[in-house]
């Protein structure tokens, strides 16, 4: 009888043990790296406001990328804010929204390493340094499903204490949060957005050759603010200049490639002409050197389907060789499309203002 | 206790005399096998009436195979590996892991990554043989192993008290600590196992494959080919014997395995974060029967779970989002995150009835209940299955020449309900001739992986891969039909099969727009991969196995297998079927393999009984095929091996020793093809090996587990 009993009381105790490895104490390591996480943000943010005195922060949020060139972009528009005499008591910070782009910089994925941060941390740390006015940028192309986030979660999480640390008197009292909207954030910017790149891009749709904007879009159900609507404003408000501009996108519904060709383009462009490609973005990333040159993952490009149609539409991964077809570089580039950005910068919305009686 | 078991431990270590039980150590001609994995009940190999290959103890311990994927790949000609991170990608005449069901003694192993089985769960020192069957050939293990089955049987121990040690080393840290300690007290058997294994891994190349990266050349990548791994097994089994003809069991297994991932300069390609890690546990009960009526009735009750997790390496911290943006989850080197959590709790009755001379019927119950826990990648946070069955299967001896096994077993799935499965096998003996043909239908739902899983890599790009709740069930048809000529030295067996999968389960590239919208919004996928229905698949080919015995020890003989394996994907862009070769499945395969095994019949008695054995063992494929990145070259590798047996004996106990070395890949050969693409054989190049193997018992040999023994039993033998 022994024999069984030691038999079974073994086997339950090697079934407790299995059980008991399940359990772990994450909720407290996660409480510890957030802080950690967070000083790191928190030290430069102290150290620019030290620096530089000023009262007034202004936080740029991109969804991020890992591309020199992307790079390269963010840098410029950082540069041009911090060199505008318009925001010269601002301290600028710059943000991305995409977890693995923060994680995949920090690497130094195609370029130097460099630690970015999400816009909840920077506004965190922001606001235990109290600065008394916070200008938060999208750099978004439409006001889609990204931009809302920006504004309904993160500024939102901000003002409501979401860490529950920030004093409640400063976010009363002692704060004041704009936010200003993506490039085509109003119809009017639309036409703006048409004019700058008609100045830059006319000379590729001389002779009926043809260009295509790719943007990125909202998929399907995701259209909240009907932002995907921008996309055809803006092809509207380009072929007003010249027929040959297109706009389509990679996930916005009915406006694939596909549906481009199909609806738009199939019997309306010049055969075997140059097709041009851009991509609608604030800079060029995975969606350019994947889905419209090919560069990476070679046979579902855009590029390669306009070759497929009979048009001319090259591309070698050397950007300097101006037989290519494809331009890699993001609307953040180009000063005149930055100036958009910027006046919607200035002309920022205050949320969460008293209304006036 | 202590004292007397150091006392006999000295005892039989001081001790000259001469061993008789030398032998034990290498076993008895494979022709002589028994196998019970094709009915569930014992016949010799010749006789069993559903077609098994067989790798036999001495097969095992001549070729010295650091895993089970080295046995597998090194003695047949029906296997094909691919190990990587995720697993061992293993294929058995051209149908992946997830078609494959793995058993030891009988019971399936548990635990998959993308459907691939940790196969390092099996401590390669514990193998008394493997029986393979090929297709859903058998009723009994469920009809899920649309490939077929491999059976894993342990080695039983004798009755007193074994204590045994293997220790090896090779090439590039190659290290394998195997130790047992069995002990009998009255009734009651306990067996204790530890297994640890360890590999620094290698790495073959340092160039990347460009096009996954950009466009970037990197020549001084830190990514290994197989990357450094180190695992820890300790399972115990406690047996009791009530009465004549019963037995009771209990056994728990843990285990813990982690795979280093290096972090290099490169962000794109060879800086990881995390490294991968395993935690399983599994407890088991069962009792086994034997009536004085011959029946034979078994219960088992089994409880097992696969922990899947990231090790973070990461200094300056890990960002994970969750669905809250203020709360993604962070990590730092020394953090770990569960990815999954597989548990599983199966119950199997069996009955296996001898009705008259001519009829034996076998008939179970299984009821298995699946349960998955991954808060960071499927929706609900956690997901569960359970499928039950009943089955029967009659084994006929209509006339003496001629064996009918029939079986038909009903799945009853919860989401799919129920499913009929016939299985039919005939074996015509023909004086040295057997002429075998079988015809079994498969049947497998969806995992709750394949349904709702979403997962997100973000190597060289991000990759989403996705469930897909839609799936229908897999079915299959299988075909074979085996010639064997045996006489006494020679053997030659010859199978030619078809194996039709309708609505195979494959991951498929599918447009970015068509994935969730949410996960396009988080993720911005640069591809998405979805778990579909492919229109059809078949795999078609021969096998075929020769084996001389060509006396005083030398046994030649080798293995060739012709496989042809295509699907069929809709194409929606064209609207027509995309015809495709099964990634990984290479045309023709083959393996050979020469033996010598020499009794000593030295002057003095202590020499008598000692055995020399020497092996030489070749294998080798054609050209691998893949869909993308690239085919696997063709390849041939050769090995060579040497063992030496001795033992001491005196009075009850005896200590054996092996002492074994070994070359593999003589000819030094190594795939060098840009990491990320295809390779045909992951290798190293030239690796050796040695071991020693100590064991001393005291005692008497006994049966352990009859149900599963390898022991021949009278009265459920049908020879």
């Amino acid at each position: 009888m022994k024999q069984i009993k030691f038999l079974f009381v073994a086997f339950a105790a090697m079934m407790m043990s299995a059980g008991f490895t399940a359990c772990s104490d994450d909720d407290e390591v996660q409480q510890g790296n957030f802080e950690k996480y967070l000083s790191s943000v928190e030290s430069q943010v102290k150290a620019k406001k030290a620096k530089s005195g000023n009262k007034k922060a202004l936080l740029l949020v991109a969804f991020g990328s890992t591309w020199e060139n992307a790079h390269q972009t963010f840098k410029g528009i950082v540069a041009d804010y911090e060199g505008d005499q318009a925001f010269k008591d601002y301290d600028v910070y710059f943000s991305f929204t995409s977890a693995i782009c923060i994680n995949k910089s920090r690497e130094g994925e195609h370029y130097e390493r460099q630690d970015f941060y999400a816009p909840n941390f920077w506004l965190e740390a922001i606001g235990r340094q109290k600065y008394e006015e916070v200008r938060v940028q999208s750099l978004h192309i439409i006001p889609g499903e990204e931009y809302l986030r920006l504004r309904d979660t993160y500024i939102k999480d901000f003002k409501n204490n979401v860490y529950g640390d920030l004093d409640p008197d400063y976010l009363e009292e002692g704060v004041k949060v704009f936010i200003g909207g993506p490039l085509m954030a109003e119809e009017e910017d639309v036409e703006a957005t048409a004019k700058a790149l008609d100045g830059y891009f006319s000379k590729y749709v001389e002779n009926d050759n043809v260009m295509v904007f790719l943007g990125h879009g909202n998929p399907e159900g995701y259209n909240y603010g009907n932002g995907n609507v921008r996309y055809t404003q803006l092809e509207k408000q380009l072929q007003l200049i010249n027929k040959n501009y297109f706009v389509a996108t990679v996930d916005m519904e009915d406006n694939l490639i596909d549906n481009l060709w199909d609806d738009r383009m199939e019997g309306n462009v010049k055969e075997g002409a140059v097709v041009t490609l851009h991509a609608l973005m604030c800079i060029a990333g995975d969606h350019a050197h994947n889905d419209m040159s090919g560069i990476e993952n070679e046979g579902d490009s855009w590029r390669e389907f306009f070759q497929e149609k009979g048009f001319t539409c090259n591309y070698d991964g050397n950007d300097a060789n101006t037989a290519n077809n494809c331009i890699l570089k993001g609307l953040g580039d180009y000063p005149n499309i930055r100036t958009i950005w910027k006046k919607h910068t200035k002309n920022a919305i205050e949320m969460f203002a008293e209304e006036e009686e | 206790m202590k004292g007397r078991l150091r006392l006999w431990v000295g005892t039989a270590l001081m001790c000259l005399s001469p061993s008789l039980l030398a032998q034990t150590i290498l076993r008895t001609d494979t022709i002589q096998e028994i196998v019970i994995t094709g009915t569930g009940t014992q016949h010799l190999l010749k006789n069993a009436p559903v077609q098994t290959e067989v790798i036999s103890h001495k097969m095992l311990a001549q070729y010295g195979g650091r895993s089970l994927e080295d046995i597998l790949a090194g003695l047949t000609a029906s296997f094909a590996f691919n190990e990587d991170d995720m697993g061992s990608q293993m294929q058995l005449n051209g149908l992946g892991n997830n078609y494959i069901l793995i058993l030891i003694d009988g019971k399936r192993i548990h635990g998959d990554n993308g459907g691939q089985n940790d196969l390092g769960l099996i401590d390669p020192s514990r193998i008394e043989r493997i029986e393979i069957v090929k297709g859903a050939a058998s009723a009994l293990y469920g009809s899920d192993a649309i490939a077929g089955v491999i059976n894993i049987i342990t080695r039983k121990y004798p009755k007193g008290w074994v204590v045994e040690n293997e220790s090896r080393g090779g090439s590039y840290a190659d290290l394998r600590q195997h130790n047992t300690v069995g002990l009998t007290l009255g009734k009651v058997q306990s067996l204790t196992n530890f297994h640890y294994r360890h590999t620094n891994g290698w790495q073959n190349t340092g160039e990347e494959d460009p096009t996954q990266i950009g466009g970037r050349v990197i020549t001084d990548s830190q990514n290994k080919t197989v990357n450094k791994n180190s695992l820890y097994q300790l399972s115990e089994r406690l047996a009791w014997q009530p009465m004549k003809g019963m037995d009771v069991y209990a056994d728990g297994m843990w285990y813990h395995k982690r795979i280093y991932r290096p972090n290099g300069k490169y962000a794109v390609a060879d800086v990881h974060g995390y490294d991968l890690s395993y935690d399983d546990a599994a407890a088991s009960a069962g009792w086994s029967w034997l009536t004085k009526k011959d029946y034979r009735l078994t219960a088992d009750l089994m409880w097992n779970r696969h922990g899947y997790y990231y090790d973070y390496t990461s200094e300056k911290g890990w960002l994970v989002e969750s669905d809250d943006p203020a709360l993604p989850y962070i990590y730092y080197n020394g953090d770990r995150a569960l990815q999954a959590d597989q548990r599983r709790t199966m119950l199997q009755l069996k009955g296996v009835f001898p009705l008259a001379a001519q009829h034996r019927l076998s008939v179970g119950y299984d009821f298995r209940h699946d349960w998955l826990r991954a808060p960071l990648r499927i929706d609900s946070d956690r997901a569960r299955d359970w499928t039950q069955a009943i089955y029967a299967q009659e084994e006929w001896n209509p006339l003496k020449m001629l064996n009918v096994t029939a079986g038909l077993r009903l799945d009853h799935n919860g989401q799919f309900g129920l499913h009929l499965t016939p299985k039919l096998s005939a074996m015509l003996s023909l004086g040295d001739f057997r002429i075998r043909a079988s015809w079994a239908q498969g049947f497998k739902s969806p995992t709750p992986k394949e349904q709702h899983y979403r997962y997100v890599r973000d190597m060289g790009g991000v990759r989403l891969f996705l469930g897909n709740s839609d799936l229908k069930p897999q079915t299959s048809n299988y075909l074979s039909l085996n010639a064997e000529y045996r006489i006494a030295k020679v053997n030659i067996s010859a199978t030619g099969y078809y194996n039709k999968v309708d609505n195979m389960i494959n991951l498929v590239t599918i447009p970015t727009n068509e994935a969730p919208g949410d996960l396009i919004l988080r993720y911005d996928p640069a591809f998405v991969r979805q778990y579909k229905n492919l229109e059809d698949a078949y795999t078609t080919g021969v096998d075929v196995n020769v084996r001389w015995n060509a006396g005083k020890g030398v046994t030649v003989g080798g293995g060739y297998s012709y496989l042809k394996a295509r699907g069929s994907v809709y194409d929606e862009k064209t609207e027509q079927l995309h015809r495709l070769t099964i990634d990984g499945t290479a045309h023709h395969k083959g393996n050979l393999f020469a033996t010598w095994s020499y009794l000593l019949k030295g002057e003095k008695r202590e020499e008598r009984g000692n055995r020399i054995g020497l092996g030489l063992y070749g294998r080798a494929s054609s050209t691998r095929y893949y869909e993308n990145y690239g085919n696997g070259k063709a390849y041939h590798l050769w090995r060579m091996t040497g063992s030496y047996d001795f033992s001491r004996q005196k009075g009850k106990s005896t200590t054996s020793f092996r002492v074994e070395a070994g070359i593999d890949n003589i000819f030094n050969y190594v795939d060098r093809t840009p990491h990320g693409r295809h390779l045909g054989t992951t290798t190293p190049g030239t690796t050796v090996y040695a071991a020693l193997t100590i064991r001393f018992h005291q005692g008497t040999k006994v049966k352990q587990q009859s149900n599963y023994s390898t022991l021949k039993q009278s009265k459920d033998e049908t020879d």
